[in-house]
């Protein structure tokens, strides 16, 4: 009897342990299709909405170095004019924000947001595997962003690093394919911040990745941002480029 | 009640869902726009004002026009070329006739045969410092500020000239060490129109050493060396870091002989609230700088001597007095394309206080400001002295 007990206890938790396992490959798997795996660049045009009416537009060039799992970040304006050669780096937690005019590179928090509803970690490239513990929390039929039934695995993830912009996500992934569809972000209290939405998938760099994503803010649900990307390329990132002595000497060809 | 709940989460859900597809549907329409980088960018700045001065006469008209130009193009492979200028006229009611001030801010070539590699020549604005009002480490701001348009720091941080100098840098994963040698070009600022002012900016051989390096915990620190032809070197040391997610910290401290042991530091933090408003707290401290007793003494003596110290303090971008502080908001977007600033300068020895205030709005290419500066004090206090006690003004800058 004691014997049997093991042996079931022993399944549980190996099943257990399976579904989390199983979890994070998911999630990893939607992170390479969200990412490149190596140094690239791209476009990203940020349109903002608010009640219908076009409240801001950006666009910005992304060059992103992938370093351990992770991404290093360095970020142009490119558009409005008053921004344009504005620099962000991002590195971890370690923000400096440079500007050509005044020849300043200041440090900034992670909560110092420089766009409108889309943090600073909206526009950077991140792996969520790095970050979050992915639990398996069923499947689902959802609406995707082109208003096409779509069945998915629906992931909860919870932060396990103190260095991410959200505490806990709700992620759905197409089963088929496991490229992401929606998202919901938390805060730690659990008031929804923002809905998500990929959608536009497009083969670039060798990947199917999604071109645009729909952001929508969960207090004011008419605060609207398109985040639309174009241009990707596969780009040398230089190690010298991500860090703050070097923000005013940055300059693409 | 089981189902009441269930039908009011239905609902919700329901509203949430109507919410996203309304939110698809606009992002359906969103038109693509073709955006190009360029090589050259400049603004046209016009200012119109009033100004209360403190001798309580009547109020005065201000006017002020301003051409800014920044050009940094790639000529061959490695090789890059910088030109800034700007051009300021401004007219003040009870200063007489319209000032013409042309700062040429930087013109250098730039050789970079690898990414890790880069010498510089030319007139170059560099800075140092982590801290936002008062930064001793920005050794090269003597003479930098040639026309004054606002007392807001990204405005003395922008409108100001650099320094003739020779500029070698070497990077490394996480730091950087750079060197600069500064040679004396001439012995005097001049306040010609159209000068480029190499008395300014050059007035004396310099030289500056400086170690950048990432630390572990989101620590940056600088260690900085910088030395001229007639005085004892300066130390320099820069630190910044994360207290957490909502706040940066920061410090800078300078210590030199001149010819006693002498200690500049500035140190503060800023705080982000979760709606984007940011708070920054300074203390600032000169040691070079008057003490109380010093200060009372110089306020009572010549008002020449009064007035010529104050000139060298301006030129030096340094404090009046030992001990200031500083409180700086910004919240960029209260409504969408306002932007809302505010300064507060506080004198510790003297306890004269000068506000600053602007709300901004953001078209495509053109900015409409409101300013209104406040400076209150004794009569001869570090913000009581200033000729105007209050002023306003509109401003108007287009981008090209």
């Amino acid at each position: 009897m004691k014997k049997i007990l093991v042996l079931i206890l022993g399944l549980v938790l190996h099943s257990a342990s399976f579904a989390a396992l199983d979890a994070q490959a998911l999630l990893a798997a939607s992170d390479t299709i969200r990412n490149p795996n190596k140094s690239f660049a791209l476009t990203t045009h940020l349109i903002e909405y608010r009640k219908g009416k076009e409240t801001d537009r950006n666009t910005l060039a992304i060059y992103s170095r992938p370093d351990g799992g992770r991404y290093r970040n360095l970020i142009r304006f490119v558009a409005p004019i008053r921004d344009a050669g504005k620099l962000l780096l991002k590195d971890g937690n370690d923000l400096w924000f440079y500007d050509a005019s005044s020849k300043a590179s200041v440090r900034i928090s992670p909560q110092q947001r420089l766009l409108g509803q889309a943090s600073n970690g909206d526009v950077v490239t991140v792996n969520l595997a790095q970050d979050y513990r992915a639990e398996l929390a069923g499947e689902e039929d959802i609406q995707d962003g082109e208003r096409k039934n779509r069945h998915c695995y629906k992931l909860a993830l919870k932060a396990s690093s103190e260095d991410v912009t959200y505490h806990r996500i709700e992620m759905w992934l197409d089963i088929s394919s496991k490229q992401p569809v929606k998202s919901l972000f938390y805060t730690e209290s659990g008031r929804l911040l923002k809905t998500a939405y990929f959608r536009h998938y497009q083969m670039q760099l060798g990947v199917e990745r999604p071109s645009e994503t729909v952001i929508i803010d969960g207090l004011d649900p008419s605060w609207v941002t398109v985040m639309r990307n174009s241009d990707f390329a596969w780009r040398d990132v230089p190690e010298s480029w991500l860090q703050r002595d070097y923000l005013p000497r940055f300059k693409p060809e | 009640m089981h189902k009441l709940c269930c039908l009011l989460l239905g609902l919700i859900g329901h509203a949430a869902l109507a919410n996203d597809i309304d939110a698809l549907v606009l992002a359906d329409l969103t038109q693509e726009e073709q955006v190009k980088s360029s090589d050259m960018a400049w603004f046209v700045e016009g200012a119109l004002g009033q100004a209360r001065l403190q001798n309580g006469s009547s109020e005065q008209a201000t006017q002020r026009l301003s051409l800014d130009l920044r050009l940094d193009k790639s000529v061959v492979a490695d090789w890059r070329v910088v030109l800034t200028d700007r051009l300021d006229l401004a007219w003040q009611g009870w200063q007489g006739p319209v000032s013409k001030i042309n700062t040429l801010k930087e013109a250098y070539l730039s050789w970079q045969p690898q990414p890790d590699l880069a010498v510089d020549l030319g007139r170059i604005n560099t800075r140092y410092g982590v801290a936002q009002g008062y930064n001793p480490s920005d050794f090269f701001r003597n003479g930098a500020l040639r026309s004054v348009v606002s007392v807001a720091p990204a405005s003395l941080r922008e409108n100001r000239q650099g320094a003739v100098m020779l500029r070698g840098q070497k990077l490394w994963s996480g730091g950087a060490i750079t060197t600069i040698l500064a040679p004396k070009l001439a012995e005097q600022a001049s306040h010609q129109s159209f000068s480029p002012d190499w008395g300014a900016s050059n007035p004396q051989t310099r030289y500056l050493l400086a170690l950048s390096q990432q630390g572990p915990a989101s620590l940056a620190g600088q260690v900085l060396l910088f030395g001229d032809a007639d005085a004892e070197p300066q130390f320099g040391f820069n630190l910044s870091g994360l207290l957490n997610d909502a706040t940066v910290l920061y410090s800078e401290l300078t210590v030199g002989k001149e010819p006693a042991l002498t200690y500049r530091m500035s140190s503060g933090f800023t705080w982000t609230f979760a709606y984007k408003l940011s708070l920054s707290l300074e203390y600032q401290y000169d040691g070079g700088a008057k003490s109380a007793a010093e200060w009372q003494a110089l306020q009572q003596g010549p008002i020449s001597d009064y007035w010529r110290y104050r000139g060298e303090v301006q030129s030096r971008q340094a404090l009046n007095t030992q001990r200031a502080t500083m409180l700086y908001a910004s919240w960029p977007d209260l409504l969408p394309s306002l932007e809302l600033a505010a300064l507060w300068r506080h004198d510790l020895i003297d306890s004269s206080d000068m506000a600053w205030f602007e709300a901004r709005y953001h078209f495509k290419a053109l900015d409409l400001a409101a300013q209104w500066q406040i400076n209150r004090g004794d009569p001869l206090s570090v913000y009581g002295a200033l000729p105007q006690r209050q002023s306003g003004m509109l401003l108007a800058k287009y981008y090209f």
